[in-house]
């Protein structure tokens, strides 16, 4: 080819009729010394455990720490109690486990004269382990109810039939005057939901299906799969590598599991059970709240409108009131260009958790609710 | 069917392992000519008609050139590039012209009832089509001879690894390699390969997947962010194209290494560019010596004076532009390209040089370069102005959101520019604690960086 006497593109680094391809070719390395295979091995398997070293160092600095949990005959996998737990990949904050295993200060064996207790329900956004303990709704709404104790029973991934569940098997001890029960649209639909079948999550759990009556069933025992694997198990509370390496597999293989669409019959059925059971174990002093889950960024509803309006009847016809949070978060994004949800190194910025913000405007909205529904 | 996808690992295996048995060297390049075809096939084997015609088409035609004398050889090669660029206009312009038409129209007063085609664009046309055409030109300047094997001919275009993204290759670069030497696996050719295809791997799964995180959200709603999250997104964006397509280049080199070819170079460190000829230089070179090649030197390059060369730039790289989509955007961005060709062109016949000249260069051109981007990402020209007032810091309120491993990703890819300005090959030596080191600390680093919901390859598209 000859010189290119069009300066635009010519590379100097490439001489006159020399080809890229010639420059790669170029560039191949010399051959290096053999090395016995023994020492190859060697120096495999030390880069390894040098790499595995750091990965672990790295997880547990950014991501967050090794999940620590107890099986408790009744409610499963909890976490350990009186534990606390790092965690980095959203938001970033310590939560503190008390000896139920929640995120909480803890109450007091003995209720002290005069105190009120109210247990909330609910899932992870009612956990809240991306925000400090003090935080989370559940404290901010303490710190507006002077003299009540608000005991955050919130569990990540539970569902209804896990909630209703947890009450029951709480109530003993807390001796709570009310409850709140806080859903999300899915709260009540998804026993399609792949993290249903994972057993061992659950021990025993309020079954919904087919005709939407809770029956209580027993699963195989608190931690089954762990405990077939016991070596697995305990590397996986000691190790951010095994453990967040677990169940990202786990959670790549069930997370494209397709959700079926809401039958809103058997939806309202689900939520009647879920009140009448509340209902009769806190004297109807209950109140349910919904935290929708819609992209204010992109305008998108979360195409939950027509479960809203099953949980409103669904309450109304029980006596309990519902709080949506849905025009709450929509006023904060359109009057404050703030987002109730999500954090900085979660992507897209309005999906994900309860930011402060968020937890934050749940209490505000809440406080009055539960004021009224109190002794 | 990408690279960083589980049948694509199984169907390399399979073909690796047919290929060791099979002890006829002619028997090796029937086996990687089916799994080119396989490849491809995998995607739309409705398609296959299309490029298996674009290997006999243009394989008879470039025969038929050499043969041919005087005017009737100029009439082929006209054949060649009118039926070339004639498929490139049905399966990717049509409906763009049908509705730029009907769009002029409308601005005119006039609304005809224009209905568009629903045209599956084949993937990789771009790429195919070039390299064919190519070949003919070649033959047509008495640069190369013709293969007359057709087996040969058929590997150039089907060769899966930069089937489907490129690089360009050419087939003086291509071609002698099929025909001179016997296709076989050695151990040093898979050492390599391995190394650019973790390379390739993590670019393109740790680093631009990522990125895709902060710059789908920001780009979608412009108008929701703040300035600076702007700013994120946008330098994000120049990171994420840069490290998917030159990523899946590594990864197309190494996949070709395994089999024993070289493929060209396609990117040499684009952001330590000083100026937008440099830039052109270092960014998709397979593409930009093509344009250079065969549009630019055709339209006469810069021997008619100096206002003929600003307009041949700029018609190049308005085609340029326009050859990533089929959309105004594309070739707006390949408009701005081409006048910041010409624009550096002026200015540098002033001469003058140093450090000073050198940073002030890199900083203008890579503000230059991150507002084209805009055009080239933006999916409207409203969101591009918005983007662009945003980064103006015109209307800067909005959501603060600067997602995080955005800064560490930043300071990576500083790191690797300047520790690789020398631009030697990128070699693990994996026999050594150093080489096995890098290797585990990347795939962990695959593992774990990698976002739940893997991207497409941006250059897929084109």
């Amino acid at each position: 080819m000859p010189r290119n006497p069009f300066e635009w593109t010519a590379n100097p680094a490439q001489p006159a009729g020399v080809s890229e391809v010639t420059i790669a070719r170029a560039g191949a390395p010399v051959p290096r010394p053999r090395r016995s295979a023994a020492r190859v091995l060697v120096a495999a398997v030390a880069a390894f455990a040098t790499a595995t070293a750091g990965a672990e160092v790295a997880l547990r600095l950014f991501v967050g720490e090794p999940h620590r949990y107890a099986d408790d005959p009744e409610r499963g996998r909890i976490p350990l109690p009186g534990s606390a737990h790092w965690q980095g990949a959203e938001g970033r904050a310590t939560a503190h486990y008390d000896a139920l295993g929640l995120h909480d200060p803890g109450v007091r064996a003995t209720k002290p004269a005069g105190e009120r207790r109210v247990l909330v329900l609910g899932d992870s956004l009612t956990e809240a382990l991306e925000v400090g303990d003090d935080d989370n709704f559940c404290r901010l709404l303490e710190r507006r109810l002077a003299g009540a104790k608000v005991v955050n029973a919130g569990r990540m991934a539970y569902l209804a039939g896990e909630m209703v569940h947890t009450a029951e098997v709480l109530q003993p001890g807390v001796r709570a005057d009310a409850a709140v029960l806080v859903v999300r649209p899915s709260t009540f639909g998804d026993d399609g939901d792949p993290r249903v079948a994972l057993p061992g999550y659950w021990a025993a759990r309020y079954d919904f299906s087919p005709d939407g009556e809770g029956r209580l069933v027993r699963l195989d025992g608190a931690g089954a799969t762990l405990k077939r694997f016991p070596r697995l198990a305990a590397l996986k509370q000691r190790s951010a590598v095994v453990d967040l390496g677990v169940g990202e597999a786990a959670r790549r293989l069930l997370v494209t599991a397709p959700t079926p669409p809401p039958d809103l019959a058997l939806y309202r059925r689900r939520v009647d059970f879920a009140l009448r059971r509340l209902a009769r174990l806190y004297g109807g002093r209950v109140a349910l709240v919904l935290l929708p889950h819609e992209r204010l960024i992109a305008g998108d509803s979360d195409g939950s409108d027509d479960r809203e309006a099953v949980l409103r009847a669904a309450a109304a016809a029980a006596g309990v009131p519902f709080l949506s949070m849905r025009e709450p978060f929509r006023a904060i994004y359109r009057d404050e260009r703030r987002l109730p949800f999500g954090f900085d190194n979660v992507s897209p910025p309005d999906v994900g958790h309860l930011n402060v913000r968020g937890h934050r405007a749940v209490a505000d909205a809440l406080a009055p609710i539960v004021g009224r529904l109190l002794p | 069917m990408t690279f960083s996808s589980l049948p694509f690992a199984l169907f390399l295996a399979v073909l690796l392992a047919a290929m060791a048995i099979a002890r006829d060297p002619r028997a090796r390049k029937l086996l990687l000519l089916a799994g080119g075809v396989f490849f491809y096939g995998f995607w739309n084997w409705r398609f296959l008609l299309l490029i298996g015609f674009t290997s006999v088409f243009d394989f008879a035609l470039g025969l038929a050139i050499h043969r041919a004398r005087g005017r009737r050889r100029k009439a082929l090669l006209a054949v060649d590039i009118v039926v070339n660029l004639g498929l490139l206009c049905v399966f990717k312009y049509l409906n763009f012209l049908i509705g730029s038409v009907a769009g002029a129209a409308a601005l005119l007063g006039w609304h005809p009832h224009v209905r568009t085609l629903a045209i599956v664009l084949p993937i990789g046309i771009s790429f195919f089509v070039f390299e064919a055409m190519s070949y003919c030109i070649d033959i047509y300047r008495g640069r190369i001879a013709p293969y007359r094997n057709w087996l040969h001919f058929a590997l150039f275009i089907f060769f899966f690894p930069r089937m489907v993204a490129g690089p360009i290759i050419r087939a003086a670069d291509f071609l002698p390699q099929v025909r001179d030497r016997d296709i076989h696996f050695t151990v040093d050719n898979a050492r390599r390969a391995a190394c650019l295809f973790l390379l390739g791997l993590v670019k393109k799964v740790v680093v631009a997947d990522r990125l895709a995180l902060l710059v789908d959200p920001v780009f979608a709603h412009p108008s929701a962010f703040d300035s600076a999250t702007v700013w994120a997104a946008v330098i994000g964006y120049a990171l994420q194209i840069f490290c998917d397509f030159s990523g899946y280049t590594d990864m197309a080199i190494g996949v070709a290494r395994l089999f024993g070819f070289e493929l060209p170079l396609n990117f040499r460190l684009p952001y330590l560019a000083t100026d937008l000829t440099d830039f052109w230089r270092r960014w998709h070179i397979s593409l930009s010596s093509w344009l250079r090649d065969y549009l630019y030197v055709s339209l006469g390059g810069n021997r008619k004076g100096a206002a003929r060369t600003y307009l041949n730039l700029l018609v190049t790289m308005l085609l340029g532009g326009l050859w990533h989509g089929a959309s105004w955007n594309f070739v707006v961005w390949g408009g701005l390209h081409g006048v910041g060709l010409a624009a550096h062109k002026l200015v540098a016949r002033r001469g003058g040089g140093g450090p000073l000249r050198d940073a002030l260069g890199w900083a203008t051109t890579m503000l230059y370069v991150c507002a084209c981007w805009v055009f080239f990402r933006a999916t409207s020209f409203t969101k591009a102005w918005v983007m662009l007032s945003k980064m103006a810091f015109v209307d800067a309120g909005g959501v603060r959101w600067i997602y995080r491993p955005f800064w560490p990703l930043l300071g990576a890819a500083v790191i690797w520019h300047l520790l690789r300005r020398d631009g030697e090959h990128f070699e693990l030596p994996l026999t050594s604690y150093r080489g096995f080191l890098l290797l585990f600390a990347s795939a962990w680093l695959v593992f774990f960086a990698a976002p739940v919901e893997a991207q497409p390859f941006i250059y897929f598209q084109f």
